[in-house]
């Protein structure tokens, strides 16, 4: 049991575009590595402490103060945290969790069933669950037969990967910390809090009843806020702090280049060109499959990502079961079939730009990346506005809804294909732009067929192929590029770096040489 | 001595083309102050073709009585009547129209006229405020303007400053004569000249008076200059008219003693009546408040209800205010 | 008509005679030239053989060369090309809100410094507010009310300059106000909009020219502040601000792209101060605005 639950994927200096990252095990690499305080530059300041919360301004705090019931290798295989160990039934409708012994909450308080009850019971809260809950919705209710065991049933048949997504999301809240989660933390995790100055950083110490034994290395973690990326990299190479985490790509890319250790965790992002087909041309299907050649795919990368991340048609990252690559190559960049789709959707050129781009203002790389397309646009007698907002003016129109076409990123891309869903403009049920009833219920159905392929391998590929058949002809939504998001450039001092799922940031394992 | 109205010492002259009654302007005062009496109840009448001269020393609120009668200067209390029509209660616009009947010749021709105006442009103004004539005459009538003024019609298209303060005096005399004024108040109009020149322009105004039938308040503290131009001479202390009547009986048979302090300033041309004057022993300077206190002559105004004023011969009146202390 | 003809030809004197005797100064001069091609390139951008807005992703961020004189932006424009268009942008954007902020500044001012009544403390309260209100975040706030165009930054910078106007006319009209020959026009029936825009307005004009220069700066300044900050003209408007904003991510990899279009920024200004303050000086010594005493 403690052999599994110690292995640790760690990736010391080894270059980004390393394909398969090197595992090793941790305690040897640890013991060689000295404590200290580890001084991390962040780009965003955090919204709160609830570990449901699974924000990117939340990511580098998550894993440092609580421990999730299992974790994933960085290839996605699970390995017992809290929970040791878990049996799905035969049937997949039910799943039996075993809680480890012996680890207390940063109160003292010794964890038990009871706490993952409570936190079930946040996760199903349709007010309270965050992001947690529309995972929560395949459970239909939850029991604990004794301390160390949590029993947690679906309400039908289940795919072991989505089960497996379920416990790595539920992250145990301590019971009686669980309403004031939000600005007190309540977790097992490696550090505890010691203080935090809004808008300037936060201040971590060791947790010295920390279970995972020999971590975390160093005695204190601090994170300084930064509002700009190129401030961030300067406070690195002036040596005020050890570690970037969140910066953007192109820092990244110049800062390898001069000799800094750069790791790219699996989880990635895929931007996706999110198209509103209610709306003016939009609504015309052959008007939309145009966009799919409209992309410039490798010039959006290089500029708007420094290169870092792989062309895609597809929301997929390249470790999704789903990925296939046949599609960037037949929905390439290519302005002439653009043309003839454009002719033959039938629209007037009056039609045809009547519609603004909306722009995140915010994300350098969107306002760039937005003009590739107007250009690209240009070219083919579509001369479009760009509809430039900031900050919360612009997440209210993307989230509501309140767009035409917008450049936004979506995630979940390297999980169970059918977790795209939790993107908006990929529900399929109450998607906020799309509305109810869904305009493309062929793509409903594919999700629906993917879900329920339980059988054979045949079956499941058959489902996938589908997916990504009907995701291009509807043309709701077209991916141009999967992007690093979580990025950590560090010093060369330090070594240890654990690289998670979900490109949180995991501090525990990090020393110094 | 009997106490008399104002208004009737001017009873048996032409119907007053000015009446001004009980004309009163005071200036806020700074802070805790009273607030300053500039012009005090002051009354007279001018008739057509008539020159009021008005004299005092500076400070005797001479014009800004000129300015109250012409409403550039908002009047406390009193009334002013030209032509029969009511100023100080008039409407802005209606007072804009009437204001083509009175006119105003400043003192200082240097400042009076617009620096960026050609001569011509300046003449122009009034006229087309007033649009007093037809767009296609307004040139023709710029040249009678400046020929009426004995200027050369050419020098229209020049700037002020090309000229001398006397021709400039007489571009001033020109614009208040453009819309056919009845009244124009000159503040001291001819202070600001060499003595040469000064006689050119009194002698422009006189047949200017002559030719157009124009009324005059003539303001100035040159007696000298006064006498020669008004037909009547008012004399102002300290905001009030102290003294009024035919230029004659003001100027040799004074009544009040400052009329006789303001005249024994003028130097005299003869060396030994000069001299005879200095070798007298100066007046006594200090004078009684304007208000409360006794007649001079005895009589009790209060009770009486009677203006402070005393006629000493027909149309020569005085105040008994103001009189040295004793 | 006459009338405004007489006032506009001596308004147009003045003005004349004031930059001939600038032109004497060899900062001066400079700062002229230096506008004078910066105004040049703004009208004359589309004759240019340059597109600023053509992408060459191949080519991004390439230094400067004998194909692009001041390199290539991270899409692959032209930077050259862009700065050009963009004095376009930031010339539009001073030029409109000098206008805007002169229209509505310069009559308040007029009017509250003429009256001097209640009129005068109702305005220059408004005025104060506006001008205790940072420029550039009221601007922000009203762009955020319009929605981001050139339009709203040339409304915004222009409004933000209403104060600059208005408290100068007031002041010049107390002084001018009781001068003689305002007396005459009032004594003759001028009405107060006639001695305000006729008699006081043209002999004011010259410190509101050197206001209009010093203004013309602060709105150049302010429109690139604004497309800095993310919210000035939309892309792909070339415009200073937005090249600096976005060249400034781009130091380490391409530094002339921020800095080339910096100087033109810091030049255009400089000359704009250069002569707005000889204006200054030399209004000081020979032409205050109030007529000059002379043979008394």
């Amino acid at each position: 049991m403690t052999t599994v639950s110690r292995r640790q994927f760690c990736i010391g200096g080894i270059a980004l575009a390393a394909a398969a990252p090197l595992a090793m095990s941790l305690p040897a690499a640890a013991q060689q590595l000295k404590g200290g305080t580890l001084r991390v530059a962040v780009l965003s300041e955090l919204a709160n402490y609830d570990p449901q919360q699974l924000s990117t301004v939340n990511f580098h705090v998550i894993k440092n103060l609580y421990d999730s019931l299992i974790e994933y290798t960085p290839e996605g295989k699970p390995e017992p945290s809290l929970a040791t160990e878990w049996t799905i039934a035969p049937d997949k409708t039910s799943v039996s969790v075993k809680l480890r012994d012996g680890v207390a909450f940063h109160s003292g308080t010794p964890f038990k069933a009871d706490s993952v009850l409570a936190t079930l019971q946040k996760g199903a809260d349709p007010k309270r669950g965050k992001n947690v809950f529309s995972t929560m919705s395949i459970v239909k209710d939850w029991s604990a037969p004794d301390d160390r065991t949590v029993v947690i049933n679906f309400k039908a048949p289940v795919p072991e990967r989505q089960i497996l997504d379920l416990l790595q999301f539920l992250i145990p809240i301590e019971a009686k910390g669980i309403d004031t989660v939000e600005t007190v933390p309540a977790g097992t995790g490696p550090f505890t809090l010691v203080s935090r100055a809004v808008g300037q950083g936060l201040r971590l110490k060791a947790n010295p009843n920390y279970w995972r034994e020999k971590q975390p290395i160093v005695q204190d973690l601090v994170f300084t806020v930064f509002s700009e990326d190129a401030a961030a990299s300067a406070a690195l190479e002036s040596g005020a702090v050890d570690i970037i985490y969140n910066g953007s790509s192109r820092s990244a890319a110049r800062l390898k280049s001069a000799g800094y250790q750069v790791f790219s965790g699996p989880g990635k992002l895929v931007q996706v060109f999110r198209i509103n087909s209610t709306r003016g041309p939009f609504r015309n299907k052959s008007y939309r499959q145009a966009f799919n050649h409209l992309m410039d795919r490798a010039g959006i990368l290089r500029v708007g990502y420094a290169g870092m991340g792989e062309v895609v048609a597809q929301p997929w990252a390249p470790a999704s079961p789903a990925f296939d690559a046949s599609y960037t190559k037949a929905y390439a960049y290519d302005l002439d079939k653009a043309k003839a789709l454009l002719a033959a959707s039938g629209l007037s050129a009056a039609e045809m730009k009547d519609w603004k781009m909306l722009v995140n203002g915010s994300d350098e790389a969107s306002v760039q990346i937005s003009q590739i397309v107007q250009a690209s646009l240009g070219k083919v007698g579509i001369p479009i506005e760009l509809d430039i907002r900031q900050g919360a003016e612009f997440v209210s129109a993307l989230l509501g809804g309140d767009f035409a076409a917008v450049f936004g990123a979506v995630g979940n891309v390297q999980k169970f294909p059918s977790r795209v869903t939790t993107n908006s403009i990929y529900r399929t049920s109450q998607n906020p732009i799309l509305k109810d009833p869904h305009p493309h219920p062929t793509y409903v159905a594919a999700i629906a067929k993917v879900d329920g392929a339980s059988g054979g391998a045949a079956e499941v590929k058959a489902s996938y192929d589908n997916l990504n058949k009907v995701l291009v002809e509807e043309a709701f939504a077209i991916p141009t590029n999967s992007y690093e998001v979580g990025l950590i450039v560090a010093s060369d001092k330090v070594a240890g770096v654990t690289l998670e799922i979900d490109n949180l940031f995991v501090a525990r394992t990090i020393g110094f040489k | 001595m009997t106490a008399l109205d104002p208004a009737a010492i001017v009873e048996e002259l032409p119907r007053p083309l000015l009446q001004v009654r009980d004309l009163s302007v005071r200036f806020p005062a700074r802070g805790e102050g009273k607030a300053l009496k500039a012009v005090d109840r002051v009354s007279f009448d001018i008739g057509p073709g008539q020159t009021l001269g008005l004299v005092g020393q500076s400070g005797s609120g001479k014009s800004t009585t000129g300015r109250a009668i012409l409403q550039l200067q908002k009047a406390h209390s009193g009334s002013v009547r030209l032509l029969g029509e009511e100023l100080t209660t008039m409407s802005a616009t209606r007072l804009r129209q009437m204001r083509r009947h009175m006119q105003f010749v400043l003192q200082n021709p240097y400042s009076s006229l617009h620096p960026r105006m050609t001569i011509g442009q300046i003449l122009r103004e009034p006229l087309l405020v007033h649009r007093s004539v037809p767009p296609a005459r307004l040139q023709e009538r710029v040249a009678e303007l400046l020929d009426l003024v004995s200027l050369d019609p050419g020098m229209m298209q020049r700037y002020p400053h090309e000229f001398s303060g006397g021709q400039r005096q007489r571009v001033v005399i020109a614009r208040a004569l453009a819309v056919n004024p009845d009244f124009i108040v000159c503040d001291e109009p001819v202070s600001a000249l060499d003595v040469r020149t000064q006689a050119q322009i009194v002698t422009l105004l006189q047949s200017l008076q002559e030719r157009l039938g124009l009324s005059y308040l003539f303001i100035a503290h040159d007696l000298a200059i006064v006498r020669e131009v008004a037909h009547r001479v008012a004399v102002m202390f300290r905001g009030r008219i102290v003294e009024m009547g035919s230029a004659a009986q003001v100027y040799d048979s004074p009544a009040h003693p400052y009329t006789r302090v303001l005249l024994d300033a003028v130097p005299v041309p003869d060396p030994v009546r000069q001299r005879e004057r200095l070798r007298r022993a100066p007046p006594d300077l200090h004078f009684l408040e304007g208000d409360g206190g006794g007649c001079v002559h005895g009589t009790d105004h209060a009770s009486s209800n009677t203006a402070e004023w005393h006629e000493v011969a027909a149309g020569h009146g005085v105040s008994c205010r103001y009189w040295p202390s004793r | 008509m006459a009338a405004r003809r007489d006032a506009m030809s001596a308004m147009l004197g003045s003005t004349l005679q004031v930059l001939r005797r600038l032109s004497a100064r060899r900062s001066t001069s400079l700062s002229f030239a230096f506008l004078l091609l910066v105004a040049l390139a703004a009208v004359f951008a589309d004759v240019l053989p340059l597109d600023p807005l053509t992408q060459n992703l191949a080519d991004s961020l390439m230094p400067p060369s004998s194909s692009a004189w001041f390199g290539t932006d991270e899409l692959g424009r032209d930077i050259l090309a862009r700065v050009v268009y963009g004095a376009r942008t930031s010339l539009v954007t001073a030029f409109g809100a000098v206008v805007i902020a002169a229209l509505i500044g310069v009559p308040i001012g007029l009017v509250a410094g003429f009256f001097g009544d209640w009129r005068d403390s109702v305005l220059m309260r408004c005025i104060d507010v506006l001008l205790a209100l940072p420029n550039i975040l009221f601007a922000m706030a009203l762009i955020a009310v319009l929605g981001r165009s050139q339009a709203a930054a040339l409304v915004a910078v222009g409004i933000a300059g209403i104060p600059n106007f208005a408290r100068i006319a007031r002041a010049q009209v107390m002084a001018l106000r009781q001068l003689d020959f305002v007396t005459a026009v009032r004594s003759f029936g001028g009405g107060s909009s006639y001695i305000m825009f006729r008699t006081i307005l043209p002999n004011a004009l010259s410190p509101l020219v050197v206001q209009a220069i010093v203004l013309a700066s602060i709105a150049i300044l302010l429109e690139a502040a604004l497309a800095f900050l993310g919210v000035g003209v939309p892309p792909p408007t070339p415009s200073w601000g937005e090249m600096l904003r976005t060249g400034k991510s781009y130091l380490h990899e391409a530094p002339t792209y921020a800095v080339l279009p910096g100087l033109v920024l810091t030049l255009t200004i400089l000359s704009f101060d250069t002569i707005g303050r000889a204006l200054t000086a030399l209004l000081d010594r020979h032409d205050t605005g109030v007529p000059e005493r002379r043979g008394r």
